[in-house]
Formats: structure tokens, C-alpha cells, sequence
């Protein structure tokens, strides 16, 4: 599904990714876990198109595309989706227009007859009920005065009804209590299946007890250190991340 | 027509000697430093009418031009053509007893002195060089006089179209009294051809009795040759409320002034205003409020949305005399640029002479937000309609000050087609909360 070979990534001319190597096929949800300032948003940011990231070299292939030679829009329209560690507030445009827009254009771009507003609105009602979220928020404007929970929640919704392939998650439970984060868990456990890959990033193990991985990747000073299955993310927690900082600048 | 009055002749005298004594407002002048009237310089003012002189012929307007023009939900539609009523193409259709709306010119024929009461007193000439070209040269324009407690049940549109056949330059004069506790709603449009070089140089004077009530929407949506020129003036009785909106989408430049004299305890005044220009447009807007009375209070809030290589302004003074206690006023103008070579002038001021005010100002001039529309694109929104969207979101402020009035829709839509989001506005409208009924259905009795 997604292939990353050999990633270096600058930002202001600043080297941030260097050398990243990763793999990640459908069906599996890999975790990508590692200590501030190791890459982890840059890595989110450069799949899903972000302007003000330079790739210097390596490639990224989707679903046998080269993903670095498409726009954001192009991306999003294959299949890519972010869920954003900081949804952003678009005030004076509705959550359901948003959404509608969206909707459409992924299904234009599968030739796929565009859903007319009852249509649209019918879905939009299921998936909300699926991803329990306040049917109110659909006519509030995008994310505005949203609580931290409720514009996680919005993003899982969206990604519930772009049904992408890739799904990208950047800490999806920054500012997250307890209750919120396994209501976010939830609607990432439902959207799994055969034909998704995700990759969920993280600074912390706690996710992982609700968001179960099958692959756990450490990602540390630009490029993955060591990877595992989920035991590894139990292990981290437990040793912290210098333990593998010694490790590597032994190896 | 028999030969004017000799006062209005004396008046039109005057006009013209404070225009010639004057000459074209210079930008040297505070008022209008972004608004060079170059275009207007060689344009031969006053040679649309001879001052006191016999009318020109009336151009014959194409019905289907004036029924294109009518906005939905008007009672009523005085049109202009060529700066003089065209009362075949309006309809005044049933207005309240003892209302008069029609054209300046015949209410001076047959009722002069009731014109002459307010003629030329709430906007003087004095020192307004185009205020007095005005007064020299006006032809005609339009009088409306509502009695005291007598509202006006819907909004009566106002259209001035200009053709091919008008002169270098018309002069609308437009007189407005109203009555104690009288109400009224007036949409003011003003349109003509693309393709040749035009001036329109209106004057519009509101009379506002105590406890009266006018909503004032000005749509300029000239030709794209035009220059156009409007200065609205109000003076304001004791809680009277003047509300305005004005909108600016076409001619080549364009500006519309507003000046509004809250001289009485209670009165106020929210102007408000929404500017799109784009190529080489010129849009200026120009507020004076000044509050003379205690109890006084003022909103203004103008959004502009500047393309290419266009200009768009917003001056506003705020006075606060000595004297006028607990006055509020607040002052707001945002600016969107859509292109590096558009330009934004914003300057509001507050000049206050008494301490126990509230007083407010604010300015931005920005682009569209980064983050915004990366969020929009990775959303599989393509570029042209993420832009088109959140160009409409951020007129939203402004557009919602239009009120709820059936004409405002139309209006809203004027200004999405020309920010090209036309369909934006579509899909929000299908998608808004009254289609909307079934999620928050309950079924009648169910437990």
C-alpha cells in the first residue's frame, strides 16, 4: 500500500527526515512512535502534501503512484487522509457543506455520481451515529468553538466518509481526556478493515492500549530506529526512549 | 416645464460657484487621499443639463432591463434613467396613504415649497466641490416623503440606469423625509453600460424624524467604464435609527461616502458595507459620524475583498463632541488580498472631545489563511473552489448585515458569482437547516 524508501526531508533547509525507511501494507496499522523533534509530524505532513516541506531525496509510492509528484487535493482524492493533530477552525463555512464538498470530490474522482443534498445528509446522519458524534455539530461552522474532543471526533468523521486507503493519524490524542480518546479509539477501530492501512503517531504508548497496532515503528532523529510488533510500544514505555538513542549510536 | 423657481435658481448658482471656486477635490484633501478624481478631470460636468433649462428627451428604457433589475420582495420600483424618473418603467404600486416616492423634479413642480424645506440643508455644498456640481446641475432624482407613523410595509427599490444615450455626466439628487416614528426600507441601485466612459455624481439627503426608522442598501454596480461618485448625508432626530449597507461591485472607480449627524439624544446609526474589487478597480469608501448628542451610538463594520491589481479604501472619522456623554461607537474595517499587486487602504479614527464615551476601532489586511486551505485541499477540495470557499466565508460577516429580507439573498448571490463561488452558495443553501427536518424529528407521542 505505501512504500517509503530512503526519505530526507529538509525544512528551511534544516535536514529533519533522514533516510526514512518504511513499509506499511493494507490491511495494517502501524504505529510510528518517538520523543519530540524525532520527525514524527513532518513524516505526517509530507504524505499528506503539506507546502514547506523539500524532499531532497528517496521516493514514497501509493498504491504503486508516486506520491510526491501529486498535489494535496490529488493525494486526498487517491486516498490519503490526515487526521489532523490540530484540526483547524474554518469559521463562516458549515461542517456539512465542508464535508459535502469533500465527499463529492472523492467521488468524482472514482466516478462516482456525485450525492445530492438528501443523499448526502442521510449518510452524513449514519456516520455520525456510527462515530458517535452530536448531530448538532454537522450544522455548526468547521471545528469553530469545537472542544478538543469534538474536533477529534470530526476528523474521525470525515475520515469515516472519505474511506480512504491510507489513513495517517498525527497525534490523534494530543489534549485528549480518557473518555474522549477511547470514543476516538472506537471510530478508528470501526474503520479498519482489509483494504486500509493506517499509520498512527504518537509521542505516547497510551493510544495503543485502545488503538491495538500490528507494527511498531520508532522513529528517532529522522529515520526509524527499530521496529517491532506491539509489544514494543510496552517496552518503550516501560525504558523510555534513550534506551534506543544508545542503542542506535552503538550500532 | 415651466421655468424653475427663482430660489432653486439661486441655489443652483451657488452650487456652481463653490464648484468652479472649488475645483476637483484634490488627495491632498483627508477625505479623499485614496480617491484621485482624475477621471473626472475634462469631463464636461455640466453638460448633461443646462442649469434651469428644458429637459432632454427621455431615453425609452427596455423593459426587460428593468424587469432583470427587480429585486425580490420590493413592494415597490422607481427607476431612473439617465438621471431622471421614468415613470412608465417604475411601479409604485400601493403605498400607505399620504407616501410620496417618485421623481425630485415633479415634487418640486408641485409642491416646491415642501421640497425647498429640505432641499440642500442636511448636505451642504459648502467646501464639497461635488456636492455642489451636484446642486448646480441636478435634473432630477428621488423624493421620498413618509408622513409621521406611517411605515412603508416592504422594501422599495430604486433603480438609476444609466444608457448609451446619457451624457458625460448625471446628477441625482435624492431627498428622503421622514416623518416622526416613520419606517422605511430603501435598495438603491445603480448600473449601466460596460463598454464607454461615464460619470454619475449622486447626492442623497435623509431626513430623519424622531423615533424614525431607515434601513438604506446601496448597491453600485456601475459599468465598467464608470466613475461614481455618491455622497449620502443623514441628519438624525432623537431616537431615530439609520441603518446602511453599502455594497461595491462595479465601475472603474467607484466611491461611495456617507456622512451621518447623530445631533439628537437616543439616535443611531450602523453603516455597514462590503467591497469585491478586482482588475483595475477602484472602490473608496468614506464614513463621517458625528456625534453631537449624549445617548448617541454608532456600529461600523466595511469588509473588502481586493483581486489583481485593484485598490479598495476605507476611511472612516468618528467625532465625539464635547458634550455628547455615553456615546458608543466602533469602527471596523477587515481587508482580504487575493493577489500580491491588490491593495488595501484602511483608516479609521476617532476624534473625541468628551471623557464618559465607549470607542472602539479595528483594521486587518491579510490573505487567505495557509492553514485553512491546506485543511480544505486535504480534504480532496481542489484549489480554485477551497479558495472561492473561504473567500465567501470571510464576506460572511458583512453579507449577514443585510438582513433577512428576500432582496438580500439575491444580493448575496451578486456577490458570490462575482467572487466565482457561486456554487458554494448553492450547496450551503440545499444543505441548510430548514431541508434539513427529519434528524430532529420526533414522532408525535412516542415514549
Amino acid at each position: 500500500m505505501l512504500s517509503i524508501s530512503d526519505l530526507h526531508v529538509s525544512v528551511a533547509g534544516k535536514p529533519i527526515l533522514k533516510g526514512l525507511t518504511l513499509e506499511v501494507a493494507a490491511g495494517e496499522v502501524a504505529a510510528i512512535m518517538g520523543p519530540n523533534g524525532s520527525g514524527k509530524s513532518t513524516l505526517a505532513h509530507v504524505l499528506s502534501g503539506k507546502p514547506g516541506y523539500e524532499v531532497t531525496s528517496g521516493s514514497v509510492t501509493f498504491k504503486g503512484k508516486d506520491l510526491l509528484g501529486l498535489e494535496a487535493h490529488e493525494r486526498a482524492r487517491e486516498g490519503v487522509f490526515l487526521a489532523f493533530q490540530y484540526p483547524v477552525e474554518i469559521p463562516g463555512v458549515s461542517n456539512a457543506y465542508f464535508l459535502r464538498a469533500a465527499v463529492n470530490a472523492v467521488r468524482a474522482h472514482r466516478e462516482l455520481p456525485e450525492l445530492d443534498a438528501v443523499q448526502f445528509l442521510r449518510r452524513m446522519r449514519e456516520e455520525m451515529k456510527r462515530v458517535k458524534m452530536d448531530a448538532q455539530l454537522a450544522k455548526r461552522e468547521v471545528n469553530s468553538g469545537f472542544s478538543g474532543g469534538e474536533k477529534k471526533r470530526n476528523e474521525i468523521l470525515q475520515m469515516a466518509m472519505l474511506d480512504p486507503s491510507l489513513a495517517i493519524l498525527d497525534e490523534t490524542d494530543s489534549g485528549l481526556d480518557i473518555d474522549a480518546l477511547k470514543a476516538v479509539s472506537d471510530g478508528v477501530n470501526l474503520l479498519r478493515g482489509p483494504d486500509r492501512a493506517m499509520v498512527v503517531i504518537t509521542h505516547y504508548q497510551r493510544l495503543l492500549s485502545y488503538i491495538v497496532p500490528d507494527q511498531v515503528h520508532v522513529l528517532l532523529d529522522g529515520r526509524i530506529a527499530m521496529s517491532g510488533g506491539k509489544e514494543l510500544a510496552l517496552e518503550l514505555e516501560e525504558k523510555g526512549y534513550d534506551w534506543l538513542r544508545g542503542d542506535a549510536a552503538a550500532a | 416645464m415651466t421655468s424653475e423657481q427663482p430660489w432653486l435658481g439661486a441655489l443652483r448658482a451657488r452650487g456652481r460657484a463653490r464648484f468652479e471656486a472649488l475645483g476637483l477635490p484634490s488627495t491632498k484633501a483627508e477625505a479623499w487621499r485614496y480617491f484621485p478624481t482624475r477621471s473626472l478631470r475634462g469631463v464636461d460636468l455640466g453638460a448633461g443639463r443646462p442649469a434651469g433649462g428644458a429637459p432632454d428627451r427621455l431615453e425609452a428604457i427596455d423593459p426587460a432591463r428593468v424587469a432583470a433589475a427587480r429585486l425580490p420582495g420590493t413592494v415597490a420600483c422607481a427607476v431612473f434613467v439617465d438621471g431622471r424618473f421614468a415613470a412608465a418603467a417604475s411601479d409604485l404600486g400601493e403605498l400607505p396613504a399620504g407616501v410620496t416616492i417618485g421623481s425630485l423634479a415633479a415634487a418640486l413642480a408641485n409642491d416646491p415649497e415642501r421640497v425647498r424645506a429640505h432641499l440642500g440643508s442636511v448636505a451642504p455644498s459648502e467646501g464639497a466641490a461635488l456636492v455642489a456640481a451636484n446642486e448646480s446641475w441636478f435634473a432630477d432624482g428621488l423624493w421620498v416623503d413618509v408622513p409621521a407613523n406611517t411605515a412603508v410595509a416592504g422594501p422599495v427599490q430604486v433603480l438609476f440606469l444609466t444608457t448609451d444615450a446619457a451624457g458625460p455626466a448625471t446628477h441625482p439628487r435624492n431627498v428622503v423625509v421622514m416623518g416622526r416614528s416613520a419606517e422605511l426600507t430603501l435598495v438603491l441601485g445603480w448600473s449601466g453600460p460596460a463598454g464607454r466612459a461615464y460619470a454619475t455624481n449622486a447626492v442623497t439627503e435623509l431626513v430623519l424624524g424622531d423615533n424614525a426608522t431607515l434601513r438604506l442598501t446601496n448597491v453600485e454596480d456601475e459599468g465598467a467604464g464608470a466613475t461614481h461618485v455618491h455622497h449620502v448625508q443623514a441628519r438624525q432626530g432623537r431616537d431615530s435609527t439609520l441603518r446602511t449597507f453599502a455594497l461595491s461591485l462595479g465601475g472603474e472607480s467607484a466611491r461611495t461616502s456617507i456622512r451621518a449627524e447623530l445631533g439628537a439624544s437616543g439616535a443611531s446609526c450602523h453603516l455597514d458595507g462590503l467591497y469585491l474589487a478586482a482588475g483595475a478597480q477602484r472602490l473608496d469608501h468614506y464614513t463621517e459620524v458625528d456625534h453631537q448628542a449624549p445617548h448617541t451610538a454608532s456600529n461600523q463594520y466595511y469588509a473588502g475583498v481586493i483581486d489583481d491589481k485593484a485598490v479598495g479604501s476605507y476611511l472612516g472619522v468618528v467625532f465625539i463632541r464635547e458634550g455628547a456623554a455615553k456615546t458608543d461607537a466602533s469602527q471596523l474595517n477587515k481587508n482580504l488580498l487575493l493577489a500580491p499587486g491588490a491593495t488595501a487602504n484602511s483608516k479609521p479614527q476617532l476624534e473625541i472631545d468628551h471623557d464618559d464615551v465607549k470607542a472602539s476601532h479595528g483594521t486587518t489586511v491579510g490573505q487567505l489563511d495557509d492553514k485553512a486551505l491546506f485543511y480544505l485541499l486535504s480534504r480532496a477540495i481542489g484549489p480554485e473552489e477551497a479558495r472561492g470557499i473561504l473567500t465567501l466565508a470571510f464576506a460572511q460577516d458583512a453579507l449577514s448585515r443585510l438582513g433577512d429580507d428576500a432582496y438580500a439573498a439575491t444580493l448575496v448571490h451578486r456577490v458570490a458569482a462575482k467572487l466565482r463561488a457561486e456554487a458554494v452558495l448553492d450547496a450551503e443553501a440545499e444543505l441548510a437547516p430548514g431541508d434539513d427536518d427529519d434528524d430532529d424529528a420526533t414522532p408525535e407521542g412516542a415514549e
